[in-house]
């Protein structure tokens, strides 16, 4: 890459070559003084901005050069840590040259940190549908990327079949009958036509079994009444018994590797994949049927950040766009029936993933406790897991430290 | 209750007739309402229905009657005081920023304060500069003090009478500009309550333009005018500048996600900053624009008619202004 002139301060036309600190040959690393220059303000040392090694000096010392211009190449240790500027002494100076030239130009996309001018809500958008706002022409003034540019984009998108939740897999196993149809039979919607395939698909496939547990929620009633409206104050969503749900569960995922795998076929053999990262899909009721969008990374989220993913993922749920990053599948999704009218009900867990947890409507009851009996406040909690990967031991385990934590808390909420 | 098409001036005058007669202890004071019913006439027939007790023509000094409406307060009474032009309401500052609006929390709650001061101002009517300001803002940093603004017949009807009714000193903003304005207004309306808010006037889901008195007909002007070239303007009157609540406004921002707040005053020092400071606090993911105010320039009011119009924020510019926000 070619190492430029930077601009070291606001009124810098020029700058003076001072003395060079490294020569053709020298491996240099960033941050490392490169070279002196002398400006209008002082004389700086100059920073490289790479890891890389220096190919070739452009300047002598004592010339005159304009921002700019070109004073070294280097050849770079990772094209990712292309930069087109040199970072100086001073940061805030310190900027991509005005006329980057056409090496410098190619790497400029990849350029780290470099500023996308996007609204707010063109930003918000962009989360919502899995936009990359990188990739988008601003049509607004200078550039500005504006809600319509995202929206367009998603729906461009959204064109592309293959852009569709593959809820279904490739290989549909039972053959569809080929007979002549009741006279007075309708089509399935394309949503419902997937949803029969998955749901069909990890029946046969996935050897699954079911546990339950009763979890009081009395805490978390207590904590949302607490918490709920700081959190709305700061981030301007309201929290959901979902957001505690998900807290909790991916505290415990975190702590539950044996959870935290999916089980996949190749090469004539059963295999497993260990998921990295904390991921759980949500099923997300809609208009005839449901979507399954994934939040992912919610090790260590606070309530706030969870209930921010968590109404983006609803958005593009209902909003009927989901995103590329919701096309992978997660180790486990959550089902919320919420108020509706079932105590409990056991879930099918999505193929290609290991685990679902179904969450009855809150309910009173009477319990056991302390020798006598009491009125507790609760879910039923049933979980289906995958034998193939996973135990009974396993996910008893899993609901146990679950009802621990919901019950006991702690919650975080920023 | 019926409801009857009647001028801003009428609906004024109707608000202090039913509640001097609704409430023995209320009175009016002010210059030249006696007699002469008002320099705009606002206070016609009250001095020949409630007599010169109740409506009270004082001499040309707004610190001594608007002081005088304090004691009367305190002494059971509800008095309003018409400050003739908003203008002059910085003569009697001390006494309604020290004393009026003090004077209940100082005495730790154990008095109230049941103090209208209805002010007409507002620019459009050859006035010249000390007698076309709004005055929203001056007062606008007071706590203590409720500060409402109608902006048709009905709003006019309905504020002054909660106002009358509220316990606590209300300052009413009324406009000169609009008092020939004809409206339905809902005659004898007996359940009164004090709005808590601005009010969507028209609804609409490209752009939020947001008014007060004057500014509101001229933005419902320039949401015609977008119209026809296919942007549908919400229009919201802003009603209550004290206590300030955008909530409302925020909501229609999360919708249309760009924001226009046309305030007739300069530019800087006015509610319509505090208006776009809080729905950028509130709605900040939600804005796809600069939010844009709308103001007069930085300049008193001139006397001369072309000027003087060229100055006010016309239906055009409001337009304009919204327009360039979605390009």
């Amino acid at each position: 890459m070619d190492f430029l002139l930077p601009k070291l301060s606001a009124t810098m036309e020029t700058a003076v070559v001072g003395r060079w600190l490294k020569k053709v040959g020298d491996a240099v690393k960033t941050g490392e003084p490169l070279l002196e220059l002398e400006t209008d303000k002082a004389t700086m040392e100059v920073e490289s901005p790479v890891d890389g090694k220096v190919i070739e000096l452009m300047a002598d010392a004592g010339a005159e050069l304009p921002v700019g211009a070109v004073l070294a190449r280097f050849e770079t240790a990772g094209a990712a840590a292309a930069a087109t500027g040199g970072k100086s002494a001073k940061p805030e100076t310190s900027r991509p040259p005005p006329k980057a030239p056409a090496a410098a130009a190619a790497t400029r996309q990849a350029a780290a940190g470099e500023r996308i001018l996007a609204s707010p809500m063109a930003k918000r958008l962009a989360g919502i549908h899995g936009v990359d706002l990188a990739g988008l022409t601003g049509s607004g003034p200078h550039g500005r990327i504006r809600a319509r540019d995202v929206l367009a984009a998603a729906e461009t998108r959204s064109e592309a079949p293959a852009e569709a939740r593959p809820a279904a897999p490739a290989a549909v196993p039972a053959p569809i009958a080929t007979g002549p149809l009741p006279a007075n039979a309708e089509p399935l919607s394309p949503m419902r036509s997937r949803i029969a395939t998955a749901v069909s698909l990890s029946r046969q496939t996935i050897p699954s079994f079911v546990l339950d547990r009763w979890i009081d929620t009395t805490a978390v009633a207590r904590a949302k009444a607490m918490l709920g409206p700081e959190v709305e104050q700061s981030a301007s969503v309201k929290l959901t018994f979902t957001d505690f749900l998900l807290q909790a569960l991916a505290d415990c995922l975190a702590q539950s590797p044996r959870m935290m795998v999916r089980y996949v076929e190749g090469e004539g053999q059963p295999a497993l994949v260990r998921s990295s990262s904390v991921d759980i899909g949500l099923v997300v009721a809609v208009e005839d049927g449901v979507m399954i969008p994934i939040l992912r990374n919610l090790a260590d989220k606070p309530l706030a950040s969870i209930a921010t993913a968590r109404q983006a993922a609803v958005q593009r749920a209902r909003s009927g766009r989901l995103a590329q990053s919701d096309s992978e599948p997660a180790s486990m999704s959550l089902s919320n029936v919420g108020r509706a009218g079932a105590d409990r009900f056991e879930a099918i867990i999505q193929p290609r993933e290991s685990s679902i947890i179904a969450i009855g409507r809150e309910h009173d009851k009477v319990v056991p406790r302390a020798g006598g009996i009491a009125v507790s406040t609760g879910i039923n909690v049933t979980l289906s897991v995958d034998h193939r990967l996973i135990d009974g031991v396993t996910g008893a385990e899993f609901l146990g430290n679950l009802a621990d934590r919901i019950e006991l808390g702690p919650w975080s909420a920023h | 209750m019926a409801t009857q098409e009647m001028t801003y001036r009428e609906a004024i005058v109707l608000a202090l007739q039913e509640e001097m007669r609704r409430d023995p202890t209320t009175l009016i004071m002010g210059e030249d309402i006696g007699e002469s019913e008002g320099p705009f006439k606002t206070c016609q027939g009250l001095l020949e229905e409630f007599g010169a007790a109740r409506v009270r023509d004082t001499p040309i000094a707004e610190t001594g009657f608007v002081g005088a409406s304090l004691g009367l307060s305190l002494t059971g009474y509800r008095p309003i005081a018409e400050i003739m032009f908003a203008d002059f309401l910085g003569v009697a500052f001390d006494q309604i920023v020290n004393g009026i609006a003090k004077h209940r929390f100082m005495s730790g709650g154990k008095v109230k304060t049941p103090i209208v001061i209805r002010a007409i101002g507002g620019a459009g009517l050859r006035f010249a500069a000390q007698h076309s300001q709004t005055a929203e803002s001056w007062m606008l940093s007071v706590p203590g003090l409720k500060i409402i603004c109608p902006s048709n017949p009905e709003q006019a009807y309905l504020m002054l009478k909660a106002a009358i009714r509220d316990d606590n000193p209300v300052l009413v903003l009324e406009h000169k500009a609009l008092m020939s304005m004809k409206g339905p207004v809902p005659v004898g309306t007996e359940d009164i309550a004090m709005p808590t808010g601005p009010n969507i006037l028209r609804q609409g889901s490209d752009v939020t333009i947001v008014g007060s008195l004057a500014m509101v007909g001229r933005s419902l002007g320039a949401a015609e005018l977008l119209k026809d070239e296919g942007i549908e303007a919400e229009v919201i009157d802003i009603q209550v500048l004290r206590p300030m609540n955008v909530e409302l406004i925020a909501d229609s921002v999360r919708r249309t996600n760009n924001l226009v707040v046309v305030e007739e005053q300069a530019p800087t020092g006015g509610w319509s900053s505090d208006v776009v400071a809080d729905v950028v606090s509130q709605a900040f993911d939600y804005l796809d624009s600069p939010p844009a105010r709308v103001t007069l320039p930085d300049h008193p009011l001139p006397y001369s008619p072309g000027l003087e119009d060229a100055m006010l924020p016309s239906p055009e510019k409001i337009a304009a202004t919204a327009k360039a926000l979605l390009e």
